[in-house]
């Protein structure tokens, strides 16, 4: 099996009492 | 680099979302962030997470290394890893 492509990794980010989503 | 000692970790679906209680944030990653997360919850050097993902994925080791240091920098500021010393990294 073939590895798979490298990417950049990702995230979000969910601020529960700044009611805010923050994504790379 | 590893696991800050004030944060929750939980696998949903293979991808890991990580609360972060000092700032009270879920913090969800996605297939890469998760694999090295997972590498993370041992102490690593930089070096030695770049060294395993380039085993793991086909990519560009300058590319890795650029990335990688990006993103430990970003979870590091939002208090979700530490930096220990030499001594402990294996």
């Amino acid at each position: 099996a073939e590895r798979p492509v490298w990417h950049r990794p990702a995230y979000s980010i969910l601020d529960v009492e700044a009611g805010t989503v923050t994504t790379s | 680099m590893t696991w800050h000692s004030e944060q929750i970790t939980a696998a949903i679906d293979g991808e890991v979302i990580v609360m972060g209680m000092i700032r009270g944030q879920y913090v969800g990653l996605d297939d890469i962030g998760s694999v090295l997360w997972k590498l993370l919850e041992q102490p690593q050097t930089i070096r030695q997470l770049c060294d395993e993902l380039g085993l793991r994925y086909q990519g560009n080791s300058d590319t890795i290394l650029a990335d990688v240091t990006a993103f430990l920098e970003d979870l590091r500021s939002i208090d979700l890893i530490e930096v220990v010393d030499a001594g402990s990294t294996r």
